[in-house]
């Protein structure tokens, strides 16, 4: 650090009144500068200056705080995550092929690294202006549009995903681990096809805010910084913004809309096919343990794709916003300067799609069932004695919906074929009504009842089968 | 307390650097009435952007932070996942993983903050954050270190002394961690007190008529006069490096000579001693790493605070002083893997939920007795007793095939030894044995 400073003051333009700031500048000698050879400033002295810190605005210091905690929430968080799902996945064989932990674990390393960028910002916001060089412009503008963008398609693949658990159990090899690679493949390709003009064009740009001559000492000072800039074409820009704002936002949020709904669809019209086949049924107090979640699942999808549109619809309104600004700016060329309550605002649009990337765990990390259940499957499979109280404390501690996966004791699920074949002699006087209200059942109504793999024979352990680990990973 | 360091060294250097070319205007800033001047402009430097050692610096404590909050995050969550997975209750280990946990999460906290500190050059958050930054800072590091020196005592305790169950209850390890809280916090009261943002004026200089012009900035550090920080510091080595030092070696030098013994006595032994070693090497030598660079750099500018000639910093021993107060951040980043993820207890508690498995396992063959006793407890919903002998074992044996081999195993085994050795063997079959 030079001791020797000079001092340089500056008549800075705040809002309607003038002040005169004065700024500690270094002196770096650039005679002979090529710019000035030739003119009456040929024998000057350039002196540069930087702007002071915005550590006095607190406007600005809240808003880096702000995202000082959504930094740490969104890495601890989908830290978390991983450690759980690596966890389950070393305890339970099964769950090493499960395509739903899968698309969990690229998400949240997905969201993690685009909660990169965010102490870079801070510093941004704190300094006034970009102290990294090209590089790490490039490096920041990747990891924040990765973001955004690929975090995006994994969110649809997600829908995708379930979709076919739910409307297609049968064909497995569209939930193969390797066809969930390939999909990762091409979106992450697609997702660098999209954002090369940013890496191409994005650079650390110098500006020049004010200059002062002093004719009597020949100094010229100058207050410059530097921003990290896409600096992309007028052309290219509405362009990037257009098919950006169509591949990234637009299509995902129709897919996601389309495959839940349709999920949705397949789910209640299944619940109601199970209501049916269990009138017939004695006991009443198992029909409500064999009902799928319906009404939850809704819920939480609905919850799923409201927390996506809030969050990226602002953004999106306030990118056209200023495309809009930037094709018809020169037919307004009386536009008053924005307000400091409109640039806040534009702040806060802009740090939606960081709370998407922060709080995406919550949605499909916490809230999967498949995460809090696959212990419980494991230890009710330790004896007789471990899976009656597995089966009271999830009585006591679970809610209803649950109570499908831990299957009660008075129903054992038969461990082979012979098992089976024996609960069936034992129970055939009993499940006789019941086979004759299916058979008329499936006579009348043939066109509109979901064909399920049932035999002639179903009781209640027949019914156990077509829940296929497939159909109960969508169980949320 | 790092920060008081480097605050020592910059003052010195940069006293020095001033005192060499301008020594003139040094001479006369001291002359400067304040009354003179009708207009006081105070300055603040450029921030240390341009600086490539900054950099690094910025680059590598960021790291440090993202390394030591997800990592203590993910061990925490782990905990939380196998406690309720596996409805057990904690024992003190794992209080301990939590807590130690705990508080290296908070000492990363203060990372960031260091590193805007540095690259603005000057404290921009007043005297408030300046406490809670020290507090987190300093209180943290200490009682992360007092923590491990815990968890070598209660290995110890485990593995030296299995009988006295007092000395491993939970009630015990709270008590222990609550002491050792005051214990930290009463060493480091005299400097948290202390702490406050100093203004320090670097330059002045008349620019006018009736005008004076100043670069003033603030700084976090330490008010206190340089005799008291000395005999404090000295103190605090004492009490927070060398003790805790003694004790760690001690524990685990008796810890690793008591698993010797064993393994040398029963040669069917499957403690994996190779294995413990290594790794309390490891957690022994992580410690020593990352501390005692540190405190011989503190006593070292304790020792240049004091001397005459104060002028012989040398311009490198800053850059090298940045390097080594990363250390003690290095280990509470570091920490969640030599005692969380490496923890083989965690990992145990993976085992023993999947009984079912054929999968061989280095547990000992008292565990291997405990197993089956949890097994024959289970089938048979017989109420066994802890205490009983080696023949209940042999009787409940027989109704599983498997079992009567392990069984029929360690009976052999304590059939060959002496009578004294039986005993110990009955003594260590008493309590879950101790997985590293």
């Amino acid at each position: 650090m030079s001791s020797f400073y000079n001092e340089a003051k500056f008549l800075i333009s705040d809002g309607e009144q003038m002040r005169i700031d004065t700024y500690a500048v270094g002196r770096k000698t650039m005679q002979q500068s090529d710019a000035f050879k030739g003119t009456f400033y040929e024998n000057f002295t350039l002196v540069y200056a930087l702007p002071l810190s915005n550590h006095d605005n607190s406007s600005l210091m809240l808003i880096a705080g702000f995202y000082a905690l959504l930094f740490m929430f969104g890495t601890c968080g989908n830290a978390a995550i991983l450690a759980v799902v690596h966890h389950v996945k070393g305890q339970d064989p099964r769950s090493r092929h499960n395509t739903t932990l899968t698309y969990i674990c690229i998400l949240s390393i997905v969201d993690f690294l685009s909660m990169l960028p965010i102490p870079m910002t801070i510093i941004d916001q704190i300094l006034g202006f970009w102290m990294f060089d090209t590089f790490a412009c490039k490096l920041f503008r990747l990891l924040e549009h990765i973001g955004k963008i690929f975090s995006t398609f994994i969110l649809v693949a997600f829908s995708i995903d379930r979709y076919c658990a739910v409307c297609h159990p049968l064909q497995v090899r569209v939930r193969n681990q390797r066809t969930v690679f390939v999909f990762l493949g091409i979106m992450f390709f697609v997702t660098c096809v999209m954002l090369s003009p940013i890496l191409l064009y994005a650079h650390s740009k110098e500006l020049v805010m004010h200059e002062k001559v002093d004719l009597d000492q020949e100094v010229i000072t100058r207050m410059h910084l530097y921003k990290c800039v896409d600096d992309l074409g007028r052309e290219l820009f509405v362009v990037f913004t257009l098919y950006s704002f169509v591949l990234a936002y637009l299509m995902p949020l129709l897919f996601m809309i389309y495959f839940y709904y349709e999920m949705l669809i397949r789910l209640f019209k299944q619940a109601n096919v199970i209501k049916q086949t269990l009138v017939g049924r004695r006991s009443g107090g198992e029909e409500k343990k064999l009902t799928i979640p319906v009404g939850h699942i809704a819920i939480y999808t609905l919850a799923i794709c409201s927390f996506h549109f809030i969050c990226w619809t602002p953004y999106w309104i306030s990118i056209l916003y200023s495309l809009y600004e930037e094709l018809y700016q020169d037919t307004k060329s009386t536009a008053s300067p924005p307000t400091y309550a409109f640039i806040y605002f534009m702040y806060g649009v802009h740090a939606l799609p960081y709370i998407n990337s922060a709080s995406n765990f919550i949605l499909y990390g916490l809230l999967n069932r498949q995460l809090h259940n696959a212990p419980e499957r494991k230890y009710t499979r330790n004896g007789v004695g471990g899976r009656q109280m597995s089966h009271a404390l999830t009585t006591n501690t679970r809610p209803e919906y649950s109570e499908l996966i831990a299957i009660p004791s008075s129903s054992c699920r038969p461990d082979s074929r012979v098992s089976a074949m024996i609960h069936n002699n034992n129970n055939n006087t009993e499940s006789l009504p019941l086979a004759q209200n299916i058979s008329n059942m499936t006579n009348k109504d043939s066109a509109t009842i979901v064909p399920m793999p049932m035999s002639a024979n179903v009781d209640g352990n027949e019914i156990y089968n077509w829940i296929t680990p497939d159909t109960e990973s969508v169980i949320l | 307390m790092s920060t008081n360091l480097v605050d020592y060294v910059d003052d010195s250097y940069l006293n020095q650097s001033m005192n060499s070319e301008n020594g003139l205007d040094s001479v006369t800033q001291i002359m400067y009435d304040m009354k003179k001047y009708n207009i006081v402009n105070d300055v603040l430097p450029p921030p240390n952007h341009e600086d490539l050692h900054v950099v690094i610096m910025a680059v590598s404590y960021l790291l440090l932070f993202l390394l030591g909050t997800c990592g203590n995050v993910a061990v925490l969550t782990t905990i939380y996942h196998v406690i309720r997975s596996s409805r057990a209750t904690l024992d003190n280990t794992l209080i301990y993983v939590i807590v130690l946990s705990c508080v290296d999460f908070g000492v990363c906290l203060s990372l960031p903050i260091t590193v805007i500190d540095q690259i603005l050059g000057f404290w921009m958050f007043g005297k408030i954050p300046c406490k809670l930054h020290a507090v987190f800072e300093n209180f943290g590091k200490i009682l992360s270190a007092l923590i491990l020196t815990a968890m070598s005592f209660d290995r110890y305790a485990g593995v030296c002394h299995p009988q006295r169950k007092r000395l491993r209850s939970r009630n015990f390890a709270i008590t222990i961690l609550l002491v050792l809280a005051v214990y930290a916090f009463i060493t480091l009261c005299p400097l948290l007190w202390s702490f406050t943002a100093r203004e320090i004026i670097l330059y002045a200089k008349e620019t006018a008529p009736g005008m004076l012009t100043r670069m003033k900035i603030e700084k976090c550090t330490v008010d206190i006069d340089s005799q008291m920080f000395t005999a404090f510091t000295i103190y605090q080595f004492i009490l927070c490096y060398c003790t805790p030092l003694v004790l760690i070696a001690f524990f685990y030098t008796k810890l690793l000579s008591k698993l010797r013994e064993h393994t040398r006595t029963f040669k069917s032994s499957q403690i994996p001693f190779l294995h413990i070693s290594l790794y309390t090497l490891a957690v022994a030598c992580f410690y020593f790493l990352c501390w005692t660079p540190f405190w011989m750099a503190t006593l070292f500018a304790v020792y240049l605070e004091n001397s005459a000639n104060s002028s012989s910093v040398p311009p490198v021993f800053v850059y090298i002083m940045y390097f080594i107060h990363a250390l003690p951040f290095t280990n509470s980043a570091i920490n969640w893997i030599l005692y969380g993820a490496l923890n083989g207890q965690l990992q145990q508690r993976y085992r023993s939920n999947r009984s079912n498995s054929t999968k061989k396992t280095t547990t000992t063959t008292a565990s291997t007795a405990l197993l089956e006793k949890k097994i024959t407890n289970l089938n048979t919903n017989s109420n066994y007793q802890v205490n009983g002998s080696m023949n209940s074992i042999a009787t409940a044996a027989p109704t599983k095939t498997i079992g009567n081999n392990e069984v029929l195993v360690a009976t052999s085994t304590i059939d060959d030894d002496v009578a004294t050795d039986v005993v110990d063997v009955r003594l260590l079959s008493n309590h879950n044995p101790t997985f590293l």
